[in-house]
């Protein structure tokens, strides 16, 4: 399946897609922590979801963006500003995959098939 | 030869106007290769141009839908109690408590400004690459009322918001609109609804914001009504990166109000928002009566300039249909980008039911409806089939 | 017929820029075996002038217009694309052999893919050609 360093590159787009999505939005959505009351069991259970987030708040990051965040002026609701990057970074990276599937569908060279 | 009447669009006659029209439509085409190279021909954005500022319309019609839900028209602002209710407040409301209401609002005004700079763009690339007159007036003329359009409901945006700038924007406008001759009072008074600034005010700019975006839909219709399959979506992976910018963009500057707007205030500076309010800063700048001028002719300029400029190519010279070869097969008008070929009832005494027609004033002479006749039924009168197929011959057997 | 076998090229006249190549008969300088014919836009070839161009004893046919998405005229290249991969009426013959067109999508800018493409395509037909007579 794995042909090329391209189809290993769209592969891991698609992953970090997927890691963005599903990690850092949910994260920055309930603003930096994982002290969220309606977690369903098994994610805060044996994948310890909560934990993790709540880790992640507590690192350089999280607080860099925030710092950021409040120099440029936002006066609340800091996690939305940063699902909004986390966001950019999904779709661009989503809109580079696709390009990277897509353009081989694009020519400049058409030769027509002969039909046996 | 015949072609050689055609060619001479690539000679231009030698304008200063026209070697620089060439030079930049030549940039263009080396950033287009550029982009063609990275991106490939199918994601070039070069080539949805026209798409951009109408899929980032699709994303202010829904973002304001959300806005309007929580948004209050009134100006009530005498700090009559600690649970004020106006405008500001409710653009407060949304900005800071509604769960992601401050990202809609930024959303909503930074797509307003991109679609600001893309209507630009779109319209600087049709004028380089000459795509803006003859056949294509309807689409210019109509291109620059809709960029008019939406400068003026991007300013009713801004006044909405209900903080100083808007109160200044406001005043500026009421009085700008004053000293025009005859109906100037009467305009002061249709814009504020009424002799001051009151409650009515707001409700009437936000009439006027809502309803001229939906004019823009009535507008669009005549700006794409002599366009078969107008192309008015990018593909997705674009779709993406536009919503993507925006996304940057609001992470990157986060939306603010400005104070509460005060009656009894007079507010003199605001921060400057270079695409929608740039009149705004004219205004500031000179007299009213210069403002009035130069806008009126600036304008003016912009929706003749396909009559202004005339020696870029040569005139068209319409498609002809060959009246006893059509078979009434309607190809080329399926096929006729402009919607130039009409079919008409056939002449009595026809074998078949209709014939083909060319609508002069529409037609390209591109000739795209000779590729679409299997019976050589319509010709360019300079370049006739039997001209190609004469060619061709004289080309094989050349020594 | 004429020893020398030709290929002849359909060309819009926006797209890749051969002006400065192509002699007064239309021949390209320096390259007697590539003929020229141009239009003011590729949509305007109809599959009849290739069948014609093949039926005169033409070697090969090259169609070229303007990258697709950057027609002048909105959709032309679009058009001749389709037409001669026969999703769109009218196209080519049945009997036209495939193999002897070819069609590009280039920009005024891209003169030297053209030649290198077009010089490719012409070695391909000759090749071919030996095979046939072999056989």
């Amino acid at each position: 399946m794995i042909k090329s360093g391209k189809d290993l590159l769209i592969i891991v787009l698609a992953a970090s897609c997927l890691i963005v999505s599903l990690v850092l939005q949910p994260w920055a959505e309930l603003g930096f922590n994982g002290d969220f009351p309606a977690w369903i069991s098994w994610l805060t259970g044996w994948l310890g979801i909560d934990k993790f987030f709540n880790w992640l708040g507590n690192c350089q990051f999280a607080k860099d963006i925030q710092e950021f965040l409040s120099q440029q002026g936002a006066q609340a609701n800091f996690g939305e500003y940063a699902y909004c990057l986390f966001l950019f970074v999904a779709l661009i990276v989503a809109a580079i995959a696709i390009i990277l599937i897509g353009r081989e569908e694009s020519e400049e060279k058409l030769l027509l098939p002969v039909k046996k | 030869m015949t072609n050689s009447a055609r060619s001479s669009n690539e000679n231009p006659t030698g304008s200063a106007y026209d070697a620089a029209i060439n030079e930049l439509n030549k940039l263009l085409l080396i950033l287009e290769n550029v982009t063609n190279s990275i991106t490939t021909s199918k994601y070039n954005p070069f080539y949805y141009h026209g798409a951009l500022p109408q899929f980032y319309l699709w994303v202010l019609f829904l973002s304001g839908l959300l806005l309007f839900a929580y948004y209050i028209p009134t100006i009530d602002n005498a700090y009559l109690s600690a649970r004020l209710v106006n405008a500001w407040t409710s653009v407060q409301y949304i900005t800071d408590k509604l769960p992601f209401g401050g990202i809609i609002r930024c959303i909503h005004r930074y797509a307003g400004d991109a679609m600001v700079i893309f209507t630009v763009l779109h319209a600087i690339r049709v004028w380089f690459t000459d795509r803006y007159r003859q056949y294509r007036w309807v689409q210019w003329v109509t291109g620059i009322i809709l960029f008019l359009m939406v400068l003026f409901i991007g300013q009713t945006g801004y006044y909405l918001v209900w903080d100083e700038r808007s109160l200044l924007l406001t005043r500026m406008t009421a009085s700008a609109l004053e000293v025009l001759p005859i109906f100037g009072g009467p305009l002061k008074t249709a814009f504020l609804n009424g002799e001051t600034i009151t409650n009515l005010t707001l409700s009437n700019f936000l009439f006027i914001h809502i309803g001229l975006s939906f004019t823009l839909l009535f507008v669009l219709w005549l700006h794409y009504v002599r366009m078969t399959r107008p192309v008015i979506t990018p593909p997705p992976a674009i779709n993406y990166i536009l919503v993507a910018s925006i996304l940057l963009v609001a992470f990157m500057f986060p939306i603010t109000s400005g104070k509460m707007a005060d009656l009894n205030t007079a507010p003199t500076s605001f921060e400057m928002d270079w695409f929608f309010l740039f009149p705004y800063a004219f205004m500031s700048a000179v007299p009213l009566v210069v403002f009035w001028v130069g806008g009126v002719i600036i304008a003016f300029v912009a929706l003749v300039l396909p009559w202004l400029v005339r020696n870029v190519s040569p005139p068209v010279i319409p498609a002809e249909v060959v009246i006893d070869k059509c078979t009434g097969c309607s190809l080329c008008y399926k096929d006729c980008p402009y919607q130039a070929i009409e079919m008409v009832p056939a002449p009595a005494g026809s074998r078949f039911k209709l014939l083909a027609t060319v609508k002069t004033a529409r037609c390209s002479s591109c000739g795209i409806c000779v590729g679409a006749c299997a019976f050589d039924a319509i010709d360019l009168p300079n370049l006739t089939d039997s001209d190609v197929t004469a060619q061709i011959k004289a080309l094989v057997e050349a020594k | 017929m004429a020893d020398k076998k030709r290929v002849i090229t359909l060309i819009c006249e926006r797209a890749a820029d051969v002006n400065d190549i192509v002699g007064p008969s239309g021949l390209v300088n320096g390259m007697p075996e590539l003929g020229m014919v141009k239009f003011p836009c590729s949509g305007m070839i109809q599959p009849l002038m290739i069948e014609a161009a093949l039926k005169a004893g033409a070697e090969g046919v090259i169609v070229c217009g303007c990258q697709l998405g950057d027609c002048y005229y909105r959709e032309g290249n679009k058009m001749i694309r389709e037409r001669l991969l026969g999703e769109r009426p009218p196209g080519l013959k049945k009997t036209v052999d495939r193999r002897r067109v070819m069609a590009l999508w280039l920009s005024r800018l891209q003169k030297e893919r053209f030649l290198s493409e077009s010089k490719e395509f012409i070695a391909r037909l000759g090749s071919m050609e030996k095979v046939e007579a072999k056989s």
